[in-house]
């Protein structure tokens, strides 16, 4: 079977710029303010990360660094009183060359070493015991790597509902399977745990993708025994699509992992997450932060 | 005359041989308790818990309960050379762990691995590039350590918060002297003094020659409010709450008193979150106007799975070996480590990454057969949450109990305070706290209910 591999925004070598986006509103004064904050490109065949910046409004010095999986993480801890907190991350991509064609690999040839168990095993949002019946039904019959993953994401994309508010960040896999409907990141832990079921090593990937202003996209890698970590796209239907379309920010071994924002923080009030803005577009010259707070103002006024 | 447990090869005993002799320097002691026949040594156990009662010598683990400090009255006893050792490893790793606090802050430090440090909860990422008052982060810092069955003792785990218990060392010592005057015939004790040493501290920290310092405590219903009221007794120094304090106008730290407002130079704080007690304080400390006793930032460094490379810590900034052993430990996010552990499950404690006081501690050869499927499931989808130790075979002790007006056996670890002043000198006080676990327990931490011994070191 050959793969489509997509590719809609620029070719090989061409410049990718992005914006990411962020307010959080809170009813009342927030004393502390602590985040990770996993939404600067990391670098993988597909995309080389040439500029990166992140802010926060109110400022605060960060850190930066990569977490065990190599993903580009930033450390934001604010301790000045607030009611209101943005973050803004801009930066460009080069873009890769991805594999030209994928080899099928016989199902009961598959092999991996230690490493990958982290990618077969339980984790918080996906258990794989719990849609595994499922799995075998859709894909028990596959003899091929590449033919199983298509009928796993292929099913996916047929069977549950794309409904904004129908599920909450914490939906786990198997109640996604029970309810049939759900966004990305339910699509992709869905057929992540379908996949584990099936002995695949899979992982989730945080990034944005282009045409999609107001959130952040989620897709899932399978671990191919020769090619490496290839992508795949649940939300669209698509087998290996990682065209121009996408920046990624993050691998994880579930949302929970790799989540672009994860944090807390000390209020009598509450808060939530007001207006989030993302772009991905061919640009020679980057983007600037007041680009990029224009966005958060303009999406905020509409 | 109360008699002994019968003594159990698989023991490890820190006052019997492994033929389940007394160790020589116990002879004494328990001839004197023989000396008090058993309802001798029930009467005085009586009368030593009222004087408890009456001194307020109280950890409370429910505020709206007053709860007398439990304590066994026969010490502990560490042999000099024993204790030499002891200290020069408490030293050795007290300085190695500020050297790294400072560098991680101030520096570019390449001994703990970036996802580690960075991800810890008390890792303050504002706080790069501040350095503290003469470049001391932990100045009152206290060490868990247990003795080996080879009689070596190993680290379990280090406290550079706000360390507590230092004064249930000083009572307990103060109070044996007063009501078992006999135990301490034939030995010779070295003195525990600590409030020389503290005050000498404070002031080696302020550029002020005569500093006013104050005692921060969370309030009269905390559960260390006995602590810190003796302490400040003891160092004379103010005994105050959040509210006493607030920020002046040219940004340092000032204390409301009757005869009107004065500059703080020093705060010793014994409560955690600085910011909700005292708004403030932590801008006028990173702006060099307040000293805080211990600094802030320090608990990324007593991180329990920062803890694994606090060896190469001292490798690294002092150039020397450890003195002291730690426990074995497990980085679970390692899958190397991982499959390991759960691969010898039964041989674990675990331990939340983040809990102290014995919360969130776990010893798997103690625990039933669904816990372990349980956290065994935890360690594979969130391995990042706790860590692994192997368990280790640590010493017990006799106590006394007095209700049953017998001898038992206990687990017991020693707290080692320790102090490194402004001129970069580090000191552990003689002995410590010695914690001894409940029956059938090997947690020994106070805040889960143990009892407390006096711990005698001995020329």
């Amino acid at each position: 079977m050959q793969a489509d591999l997509g590719g809609s925004v620029g070719d090989a070598g061409a410049l990718i710029g992005y914006t990411y986006g962020a307010r959080y509103t809170y009813t009342d004064t927030v004393i502390l303010n602590d985040n990770f904050l996993r939404v600067s490109a990391c670098a993988d065949a597909y995309q080389t990360p040439v500029t990166s910046a992140v802010i926060t409004v109110p400022a605060t010095r960060p850190v930066e660094y990569r977490d065990r999986l190599g993903n580009p993480t930033h450390r934001v801890r604010l301790t000045s009183p607030h009611t209101e907190l943005t973050i803004l991350a801009v930066g460009s991509v080069r873009l890769g060359s991805p594999p030209s064609a994928i080899e099928e690999v016989a199902m009961d040839s598959l092999r991996y070493d230690a490493s990958a168990d982290e990618f077969l095993s339980p984790t918080p949002m996906v258990h794989p015991e719990m849609v595994e019946s499922a799995a075998r039904e859709i894909a028990g019959g596959s003899t091929g790597l590449l033919e199983a993953v298509d009928s796993v994401v292929g099913w996916v994309y047929e069977n549950i509902a794309y409904i904004q508010g129908s599920t909450t960040v914490a939906t786990t896999a198997e109640q996604v399977l029970d309810t049939r409907q759900g966004v990305c990141q339910d699509m992709t832990h869905l057929a992540m745990g379908m996949l584990r079921a099936l002995g695949i090593p899979v992982r989730y990937v945080s990034g944005l993708m282009s045409g999609q202003v107001g959130e952040t996209h989620a897709w899932l890698e399978f671990l191919h025994p020769a090619q490496g970590w290839l992508p795949s796209d649940p939300t669209r239907g698509q087998f290996i699509v990682r065209g121009a379309d996408l920046v990624k920010f993050a691998v994880g071994r579930d949302y929970t992992q790799a989540s672009p924002v994860e944090g807390s923080f000390v209020s009598k009030g509450t808060g939530w997450l007001d207006v989030v803005v993302a772009q991905v577009a061919p640009s020679e010259n980057g983007v600037s932060f007041d680009d990029a707070m224009s966005l958060i103002e303009n999406a905020k006024s509409a | 005359m109360a008699h002994l447990p019968g003594h159990d090869v698989a023991t490890v005993s820190e006052y019997r041989t492994d033929t389940g002799e007394l160790q020589p320097i116990y002879e004494d002691l328990m001839a004197s308790l023989d000396g008090l026949g058993e309802e001798g040594m029930v009467e005085r156990w009586r009368h030593a818990k009222r004087e408890v009662e009456l001194d307020a010598f109280s950890f409370a683990l429910d505020p709206k309960e007053f709860r007398p400090v439990p304590t066994d009255w026969i010490p502990r006893i560490i042999e000099l050379d024993e204790w030499q050792a002891i200290k020069a490893g408490v030293e050795q790793r007290l300085k190695a762990l500020n050297l790294f606090l400072l560098d991680l802050y101030a520096g570019q430090q390449e001994v703990v691995p970036d996802d580690v440090v960075y991800s810890c909860q008390y890792f303050y990422p504002e706080f790069q590039g501040f350095r503290p008052a003469k470049d001391v982060f932990v100045h009152i810092y206290g060490i868990d350590l247990v003795q080996q069955r080879d009689g070596r003792y190993v680290v379990l785990e280090d406290n550079l918060r706000i360390p507590s218990g230092i004064t249930y060392q000083l009572k307990s010592l103060e109070m044996t002297r007063q009501l078992f005057p006999e135990l301490s015939e034939g030995y010779d004790i070295v003195p525990y003094e600590i409030r020389d040493t503290y005050l000498d501290l404070f002031t080696s920290l302020c550029d002020n020659p005569e500093p006013t310092c104050v005692l921060l405590t969370d309030s009269k219903f905390g559960s260390a409010f006995f602590e810190h009221r003796y302490l400040s007794e003891l160092l004379g120094i103010p005994l105050v709450e959040g509210s006493d304090l607030y920020i002046g106008y040219e940004g340092d730290v000032r204390m409301k008193t009757i005869d009107g407002d004065v500059h703080v130079d020093l705060i010793y704080r014994r409560v955690e979150d600085l910011e909700i007690f005292v708004p403030g304080l932590t801008d006028a400390y990173l702006n060099g106007k307040v000293v805080l006793v211990n600094g802030m930032g320090t608990s990324v460094a007593d991180d329990k799975l920062a803890f694994l490379w606090v060896p190469d810590m001292i490798r690294h900034y002092l150039d020397e070996e450890p003195i002291l052993d730690q426990g074995v430990s497990y980085d679970l996010d390692d899958p190397e480590s991982r499959s390991y552990v759960l691969e010898n499950l039964d041989k674990m404690v675990l331990k939340t990454r983040q809990g102290y006081g014995g919360l969130g501690v776990f010893i798997m050869p103690d625990l039933a057969g669904n816990y372990r499927t349980q956290l065994a499931r935890q360690i594979i989808e969130n391995p990042r949450a706790m860590i692994a130790q192997e368990t280790i075979e640590f010493a017990q002790h006799v106590i006394f109990d007095e209700e049953a007006g017998e001898y038992d056996e206990r687990y017991i670890d020693l707290r080692v305070y320790a102090v490194q002043n402004g001129r970069g000198e580090a000191t552990a006080f003689p002995g410590g706290l010695t914690r001894v676990s409940r029956a059938g327990n090997r947690v020994t931490n106070n805040s889960s209910g143990g009892l407390c011994k006096p711990t005698w070191v001995v020329r």
